[in-house]
């Protein structure tokens, strides 16, 4: 508990960090934004704090994530830390969990600026489609776990790496891959008959390895008021959970092993 | 009883295409009460044992244990302070926040009180509220040596904790080792400063490749270190005694002799009309015996 308040203390102080978060200032002008899509604002303020939601959490947890593991390990602040009476499980949970406080106290405070701009924009004229604030909010929420996946990654690639680029781009190159996966997954397997049983299989193996992103995406539930079935939110947090489990455990495992030296 | 014992410790780093042999059969035991130097040239592994001792590195063999537990077990740290070499410490935060930290780690209670306690013998009370950043070295070696000492430790372990102090740093450090000692804490600190080793360790560890070639306690050091004597002597005559005296004012005279001719020189003074006035050693430091050592 000491180390989660201590490596919050010392987040919200760096300036870096600062820097990211006021990137929230940002939602303001989103019913100005919306007002150019002439009869969309409430959709288009609706989708554009979530798109600028899931911006400011992608950059905290690139950020935040590499502050927090590799700027420790390679300031030798993990020295002080490691030499008290803890494991190294302890110390990379309690990292990690700061991490999560902190993207998901950014995420309502997010959330709570959403409401505004989006009462605002659909003020201004009246949308036909109705604002499904669980919708939003839950949206908000797999925005809040899709980024807190991606930290887990962070995790993983900076508990073997003495660099900053190689948990920063091999990150986002799991972004992007785990982003990009199911389309091109659903292109491979129904749309081509050209490829061989060995693609197709090298294929799946490949999408299964790499997380699954979209699945994680309901802004277009909540711009559009879509119906959401609380099945596919389970399935999608038991995903995460495992998913996160394995990442988790194999970065501990990674960090173990690991000298400082 | 031993507080810290390391067993045969072996490692090897691979830096890009080299392998370095850090250890090399490392062994030593750290007794109860005592302040244990570990010298070396640099590379020799100091580092990197208190490293495997923190379990900051993990040894490719060998076992170190810190109160009969294995060092890898986080509970062998509970009654251990330590402080690494050329200490960093989260630079947003304050001295004081940092003292309470680590008490937190230790479950201390009255962590307030026992800060405000350390802080003052640090004489960093005024700098208790402002942020690490703005300490200098010096200041961060003291409130780091402070934070080591939150939980009243009952084993100090000190990497190179003299390292980019002042001689006035370097005497509070040293007074502060001394003090603790004599209440019970048993010390163990690498140092290069070979004065400061000399001053204050009860047993001096040499390591040479990784290993201990030496190790020496006071009572060795005080016979290495003397090479010879200088007898003082008075005479009323100026009869010489063939003994190569020289005179160093009117009627004193001085003999100079290596440790193995001293009954020798003293029976023949004894014999004649002179009287001894004072006998002294003659001392070489730690410093050219750890040169000998090493070149041998």
């Amino acid at each position: 508990m000491a180390l989660i308040k201590l490596t919050i203390k010392h987040l919200i102080f760096d300036r870096i960090f600062l820097v990211l978060a006021s990137f929230v200032l940002l939602f303001a002008f989103i019913p100005v934004f919306s007002y150019f899509s002439m009869r969309q604002l409430q959709e288009i303020s609706i989708t554009t704090s979530l798109t600028l939601n899931s911006f400011i959490l992608l950059l905290m947890t690139l950020f935040g994530g590499t502050l927090v593991m590799w700027r420790d390990i390679e300031r030798k602040y993990t020295y002080t830390v490691l030499s008290y009476p803890i494991t190294r499980t302890n110390f990379i949970l309690s990292k990690f969990f700061s991490l999560i406080i902190i993207l998901f106290v950014i995420t309502i405070i997010n959330f709570a600026a959403s409401i505004v701009v989006i009462h605002i924009s659909a003020s201004l004229y009246k949308s036909t489609l109705p604002i499904l604030w669980l919708n939003i909010f839950a949206a908000f929420f797999m925005e809040f776990l899709k980024y807190t996946l991606l930290l887990g990654f962070i995790f993983l690639f900076a508990s073997f790496s003495t660099s900053f680029f190689t948990p920063v781009f091999s990150t986002i190159a799991v972004f992007i891959a785990g982003n990009a996966s199911q389309g091109i997954y659903d292109y491979i397997m129904k749309g081509s008959n050209e490829l061989s049983h060995f693609s197709k299989l090298a294929a799946k193996l490949v999408y299964y390895v790499l997380p699954n992103f979209s699945s994680f995406d309901l802004i277009s539930y909540a711009a559009y008021s879509l119906p959401i079935h609380i099945q596919s939110i389970v399935y999608t947090s038991v995903y995460f959970l495992l998913y996160l489990g394995a990442v988790l455990s194999l970065s501990i495992a990674v960090f173990n092993k690991r000298d400082f030296s | 009883m031993e507080m810290i014992k390391v067993d045969n410790l072996h490692k090897t780093f691979k830096l890009k295409l080299k392998t370095i042999k850090a250890l090399n059969g490392m062994s030593f035991d750290v007794k109860r009460g005592e302040i244990l130097g570990f010298l070396g040239p640099n590379g020799a592994g100091k580092s990197t044992t208190i490293k495997i001792i923190m379990d900051l590195v993990r040894a490719d063999s060998g076992t170190a244990f810190i109160n009969s537990l294995k060092s890898t077990n986080p509970d062998s740290r509970l009654r251990v302070g330590f402080m690494p070499e050329n200490p960093q410490y989260y630079d947003t935060i304050t001295g004081m926040d940092l003292l309470k930290f680590a008490a937190s780690m230790f479950s201390v209670k009255d962590a307030g009180k026992k800060a405000h306690k350390l802080l003052d013998e640090f004489e960093l009370t005024e700098f208790a509220d402002v942020k690490l950043r703005k300490y200098s070295k010096g200041m961060i070696q003291r409130i780091g040596f402070a934070a080591a000492l939150i939980h009243d430790p009952d084993i100090l372990i000190l990497d190179e904790p003299m390292g980019g102090l002042d001689p006035v740093g370097r005497m509070i450090f040293k007074n502060k080792m001394k003090e603790l000692n004599k209440s019970g804490v048993t010390i163990f600190f690498s140092s290069h400063i070979i004065p400061d080793i000399e001053d204050i360790c009860s047993r001096v560890l040499i390591v040479k490749q990784g290993k201990t070639i030496k190790q020496f306690d006071r009572v060795d050091i005080q016979y290495l270190t003397t090479y010879g004597f200088n007898i003082i002597l008075r005479k009323e005559d100026e009869k010489n005694l063939n003994l190569n005296e020289n005179e160093i004012s009117k009627g004193l005279y001085s003999i100079k002799c290596k440790k193995d001719e001293l009954i020798e020189k003293i029976e023949a003074i004894e014999n004649s009309s002179a009287k001894i006035v004072d006998i002294e050693p003659l001392k070489k430091s730690l410093e050219d015996i750890f040169i000998e050592i090493l070149n041998d």
